[in-house]
């Protein structure tokens, strides 16, 4: 039997020694967080004067997780976050597959009732046999959550890019080492801004507020829209969408309470999905690209937007290697990265990189690497 | 186009960079304030003004020469700054900014501009209907964000939006307000530098508004279980309505009611009590939790629930509560007999 851990901790050295994570920039500026092998609770208040700094803390101690301030600060090593002196941050998306349906859920998720025992397969927010709502999770990715949050990111770089006017070359895309995305806006326009512009931004892009009567102009008894399809922003959205579902060319009359369905089924469809704490926060920690996820093994991987279609996530993010290795696990995922694996059987024979997700997310046992 | 500012216009916006170093130009210096006539007459309408938005929350208009208007608002920002409580701060900033308002109503669109420009780095150009502006000045000074003030609801082309002329002189109120708190924060003082006709005055004003503020502080809540939750706004009855009926509440809930609980004075076994009904209820964690939100662990920051706007993205805000930003807003107001009107939303 090999001690996940200790696999996992020897592959993170590796890896830390020989790569070149890059640092963000003002490195100076930033507070880092750290989580450590063999324990749970993590390190912060961590300054670093320059990227040379970082690279020889990260190998030496190669950590488990890896995390960096998006906001900027003047003492960013103080303890206290009033301390700290915040100067402004970095614009920041997260699009968590844990927010979104997907369909895959049923074949990897798996949920079991703290209260009376019960345990299935797929999301659920409370015991389907007794309705409590303790109950312990276990998530995982497959390439189609990959696929499902790779649409809502493109979904958000449209919106930042057509509506707010962000450049391609002022925000880059992150794979978060797990089940989604990020989004870093890095922009000197933007860094200063409040959390009520960053709440007004993430409400923008989640379609929160919109008032169909300001976009209505009543003619009779019936209301017309006031935009066109070629309009910016949400009017064109809803525009467009109001032509596509309803083949209405030109300018339909309509009741309130239809222009109302269709407002909600326009929004439903064009809005993203995307966490809105991690927007609104100012002073989060986020994980560093080019960092390893703890409990996936993965890299956290830096996309440029323009590789953002074509690019095979999970295969890019794998660093442990190919030799296969036995693990025993009752109810494995059945589908996980892009694998499927047999639900009945409590022993799969897996490549080494699936054996360590499998132990480091799901408690497998890695009985024996075979050569 | 160039804008000219006349010296009206610095009487009107006394706080712009081109009014202040009109003060050097008549050379008055701290030392001189409330000394000699002009010393005299200066100070004593800086504590006219901050008494006036003490007792009835308006900033006076100005004074007719606009040199000493400027070293006037100058002298009302020092002595406000060397009271050195917020509360009076914001006060000020928006009993003054309300003064502005009046103008920029009646400005041309070239001068409002100018001075979002000169004050808050606005990126904003004339057009038809009034003006182009950036996005991200819309939404810093917007002053609420619902209905035409949400971004939404608007065509937002490439970072820009169509704002109108009005529309423009309301986001330069709030530029107004905030440019004028940031002044108040950087106002530095020396001491010893300071005349003794200022002490008193600092002491003076001190007075009042500490007598003042007391008014508003000490509504003499008695934490009453049974009593307290009548004056709860939808959003908190809400959630202590989830929990009772044994619902999971999201992590962003439990901080929203512990810290509204904590914040109108409940103890920390107060709120535990409420939480106690939580399915999920451990009391070691509840505890610490609690204990960190209340301020009495880590930071030692004593947290305040989220607003209005906030528990709305938070999915936590489905009411529309008539004049209320603030969920302990209602309460006071609730408290005070003056309940606000509460409509549910589709």
């Amino acid at each position: 039997m090999i001690d996940a851990e200790r696999l996992a901790a020897g592959i993170f050295r590796r890896y830390y020694r020989a790569a070149k994570v890059d640092p963000p920039p003002a490195i100076e500026r930033r507070e880092f967080g750290f989580v450590f092998f063999g324990s749970k609770s993590m390190v912060r208040h961590i300054a670093f004067n320059s990227p040379e700094e970082l690279e020889d803390f990260l190998r030496a101690k190669y950590p488990r997780h890896v995390y960096y301030s998006s906001a900027y600060y003047e003492r960013p090593g103080e303890d206290r976050m009033d301390d700290k002196g915040w100067l402004g941050a970095d614009l920041i998306f997260d699009i968590d597959v844990d927010h979104i349906y997907t369909p895959c859920k049923e074949q990897h998720d798996r949920w079991v009732c703290r209260s009376c025992g019960a345990e299935g397969w797929g999301l659920v927010t409370r015991c389907t046999r007794c309705g409590s709502e303790r109950i312990s999770r276990q998530t995982w990715v497959c390439d189609t959550c990959i696929a499902v949050s790779r649409d809502e990111l493109i979904k958000l770089v449209e919106f930042l890019e057509e509506d707010f006017g962000i450049a391609e070359d002022e925000m880059y895309a992150v794979f978060s080492g797990h089940r989604g995305f990020h989004l870093h806006v890095e922009k000197d326009a933007l860094r200063g801004m409040g959390q009520d512009a960053r709440r007004e931004i993430s409400d923008y892009v989640r379609g929160i507020g919109i008032s169909p009567e300001l976009f209505l102009e009543k003619r009779r008894q019936r209301y017309v829209l006031r935009y066109d399809v070629g309009d910016p922003g949400w009017p064109g959205r809803i525009a467009r969408y109001a032509v596509y579902r309803y083949g209405v060319a030109g300018k339909p009359e309509l009741r309130l309470s239809e222009w109302r369905k269709i407002f909600d089924d326009a929004v439903r469809e064009e809005r993203c999905e995307i966490d809105e704490k991690v927007t609104i926060d100012i002073k989060r920690l986020i994980r560093l690209p080019g960092s390893l996820h703890g409990k996936t093994g993965l890299r956290v991987l830096r996309i440029p937007l323009s590789r953002i279609e074509e690019i095979d996530v999970l295969r890019e993010a794998i660093v442990a290697g190919d030799e296969e290795a036995i693990v025993r696990m009752e109810k494995p995922p059945r589908r996980v990265f892009w694998y499927t694996l047999d639900a009945s059987k409590d022993k799969h024979r897996v490549p080494l990189h699936l054996a360590l997700y499998l132990a480091l997310n799901g408690g497998a046992v890695i009985e024996r690497i075979v050569r | 186009m160039p804008v000219i500012l006349r010296s009206a216009d610095y009487a009107k916006y006394p706080f712009l960079p081109e009014a202040l170093r009109r003060i050097e130009e008549i050379g008055l210096t701290l030392e001189e304030l409330g000394e000699g006539e002009l010393g005299r007459e200066i100070l004593g309408r800086a504590v006219e003004n901050l008494k006036s938005v003490i007792s009835s929350r308006r900033y006076p208009p100005p004074h007719e020469d606009h040199e000493k208007e400027i070293a006037i608002f100058m002298a009302t920002l020092i002595l406000a700054s060397a009271i050195g409580d917020r509360v009076l701060w914001e006060r000020l900033a928006v009993a003054f900014s309300k003064r502005t308002a009046l103008y920029l109503s009646e400005e041309e669109l070239e001068k409002i501009l100018y001075i979002g420009s000169r004050i808050a780095g606005w990126l904003a150009e004339p057009s038809p209907g009034g003006a182009r502006i950036y996005f991200r000045d819309f939404i810093e000074y917007a002053p609420e964000y619902s209905g035409r003030w949400k971004i939404v609801n608007r065509p937002l082309d490439r970072g820009f939006l169509e704002a109108s002329r009005r529309e423009l002189a309301r986001l330069a109120e709030t530029a107004v307000k905030k440019h004028v708190l940031r002044m108040l924060g950087r106002v530095r003082i020396d001491y010893e530098e300071l005349p003794q006709a200022f002490y008193n005055a600092i002491e003076d004003i001190s007075r009042e508004w500490a007598s003042r503020r007391r008014e508003f502080t000490l509504v003499g809540v008695k934490i009453d279980s049974k009593e307290t939750p009548k004056y709860f706004p939808p959003c908190i009855s809400s959630l202590v309505e989830a929990l009772r009926q044994g619902k999971n509440l999201s992590h962003s809930a439990r901080f929203a009611l512990a810290a509204f609980l904590s914040n109108i004075g409940y103890g920390v076994d107060d709120i535990i009590e409420i939480f106690r009904l939580s399915p999920d209820f451990r009391e070691d964690l509840a505890r610490y939790q609690i204990e960190h939100i209340a301020g009495l662990r880590g930071s030692r920051t004593k947290y305040t629930p989220y607003k209005c706007d906030n528990m709305r993205s938070l999915g936590l805000c489905k009411w529309s509560c008539e004049g209320v930003r603030h969920p302990l807003q209602f309460f006071y107001k609730a408290l005070r007999g003056r309940r606000p009107r509460v409509v549910e939303e589709e």
